[in-house]
């Protein structure tokens, strides 16, 4: 029984790392997509920059991107800088 | 002894399970940072390739005039343009590369390098051209279609890409349903290899969706319009009146422009053009309005740069010779004509055409309006000779002058030029 009971303990103490590795799995997914996002909002934000002819803009694109339990939500910036026509 | 062999079991597992989870932890963190940094080098490609293309838009113009070192001080404005774009997008250029098959460059290829995971740099690569405004007809942003099939001018019609000639005859024909109270809707336009390859990878079988390099909407002629019974029943009346059939009979929304696209095509069958003035100018006689506006639709330039042409090389007199031995209203030498494909200049019905196709055929080769005057002018040589226009006073008056009466103020390139992202099969994600 003892023996038993040790090794359910031992099989016990997996279930934490198999949790944290889900949630790291789920972040970087969620991080992927918030970059993704955020280039493509940059992206449009720098096509349709306008300004002096000539002059570079620099715009930013962000998305939410999901946070582990307990931390702040977190973003994803991601500047982007294209010459005026 | 017992005990320590039934924990000793459960330990491997344990540390087995755990290492795979940090082994798929750390490779996924890995490959999603790759992915995050190679989305920001393609960003910061393409902008840094926009940002040069603009800057050789606005350097051309001056750089044409005096073509003595015009490469070196391109190269330097785009490679500046881009490394400016790039440095604000977190990336730094590797090679900036004019790129265009005479002397004068009418793209730009930017290769950009952005920091990666681990210390591992990403490399992207983007390609911006000019699109010439000359060869736009009617409303709607320009593009240039490359890579395989049509390589010309794009208008758009419906957010869908088609060459200009098909634009005007969808839009009349479009103007002329309206009438009967429906209404043309484009799905589908020109595809480049690229984009049928995409769409061939779906679909992978011949029936519905040509392999690449096989479907007609290379062509620039094919249209895919939303269509019902009585739309249908319309178009299988009326559209070959404006030059459009069904191409196949089990795809009753497939429609293709048979007259084509530009020169070579029989631009001679073009749907009448209309007694709508298409905005030419005033000054151009009636009698030559409709032939204008076909010839010039059917080519794909500008009807307004057509007629300034005319208008300066005759003033629209069919009878004229020059001093020089230049014939008709198009003012064509004899070998020119020849070339053309004319065979009585005096004919307006051929020589405009002629003039139309050879216009074309300058815009083409290099890619500006005013060069493409100046070939016209002083002969394609002499225009290759000096990489820019001639440094002759005929010539350069000419080239003003023309480009006054088409009413672009002496720019390289109408308000309508724009630059835009190549789309080159890999170049571009």
């Amino acid at each position: 029984m003892n023996q038993r009971g040790q090794a359910s303990l031992e099989l016990l103490a997996l279930l934490p790392i198999i949790v944290g590795a889900a949630l790291v799995a789920v972040q970087v997914a969620g991080m992927l997509a918030a970059s993704s996002a955020a280039q493509d909002r940059a992206r449009s934000r720098a096509m349709q920059a306008s300004g002096p002819s000539g002059t570079v803009l620099t715009v930013t694109g962000a998305a939410r991107a999901p946070a582990l339990p307990g931390l702040a939500m977190g973003h994803v910036r991601v500047a982007a800088s294209v010459r005026a026509p | 002894m017992r005990a320590r062999d039934q924990s000793g079991q459960a330990m491997p597992l344990v540390l087995a399970v755990a290492a795979i989870a940090v082994v798929a932890v750390l490779g996924m963190t890995a490959v999603g940072g790759m992915r995050v940094a190679a989305g920001g080098a393609r960003l910061a490609a393409d902008l840094a390739a926009l940002s040069a293309g603009r800057a050789l838009l606005d350097a051309l113009p001056g750089a044409l005039v005096d073509p003595w070192g015009l490469r070196a001080r391109l190269e330097r404005v785009t490679r500046a343009a881009a490394a400016a774009s790039a440095s604000g997008s977190g990336a730094r250029v590797v090679d900036v590369r004019l790129v265009g098959e005479g002397r004068i460059p009418m793209q730009v290829q930017v290769r950009v390098r952005r920091p990666g995971p681990m210390g591992v740099g990403v490399s992207a690569t983007a390609r911006a051209g000019i699109a010439v405004s000359a060869a736009a007809v009617g409303d709607g942003p320009v593009g240039w279609a490359t890579g395989g099939g049509y390589s010309g001018p794009l208008v758009y019609r419906d957010g869908k890409p088609m060459c200009p000639a098909v634009a005007a005859a969808f839009d009349q024909m479009d103007r002329a349903i309206r009438a009967a109270g429906m209404d043309l809707v484009v799905n589908s336009g020109f595809r480049s290899d690229a984009e049928q390859a995409v769409l061939f990878a779906r679909h992978p079988d011949p029936k519905w969706v040509a392999p690449p390099g096989r479907s007609r909407h290379r062509n620039a002629t094919e249209l895919d319009l939303a269509v019902n019974g009585a739309i249908h029943a319309w178009l299988v009346r009326n559209a070959g009146a404006f030059g459009f059939v069904q191409r196949y009979s089990w795809e009753n929304w497939h429609w293709g422009y048979v007259p084509g696209c530009g020169p070579g095509q029989p631009g001679a069958t073009a749907p009448a053009a209309t007694g709508a003035a298409g905005g030419l100018q005033a000054w151009v006689p009636q009698r030559y309005r409709a032939l204008v506006l076909r010839s010039a639709t059917a080519a794909g330039v500008a009807p307004t740069l057509l007629a300034a042409v005319l208008k300066a090389e005759s003033d629209f007199q069919a009878g004229v010779v020059s001093s020089a031995g230049a014939q008709g209203i198009a003012q064509f030498m004899p070998a020119t004509a020849r070339g053309m494909g004319v065979r009585d200049p005096f004919d307006p019905q051929q020589a405009i055409p002629g003039a139309a196709r050879l216009l074309a055929a300058g815009i083409r080769e290099f890619g500006s309006v005013p060069l493409a005057l100046a070939s016209y002018n002083a002969g394609g040589g002499a225009v290759r000779r000096y990489g820019g226009i001639p440094p002759y006073a005929e010539t350069r008056a000419y080239v003003a002058k023309v480009m006054a009466l088409a009413g672009q103020g002496g720019a390289l390139a109408g308000p309508g030029s724009a630059v835009v992202l190549v789309r080159a099969g890999d170049l571009l994600a």
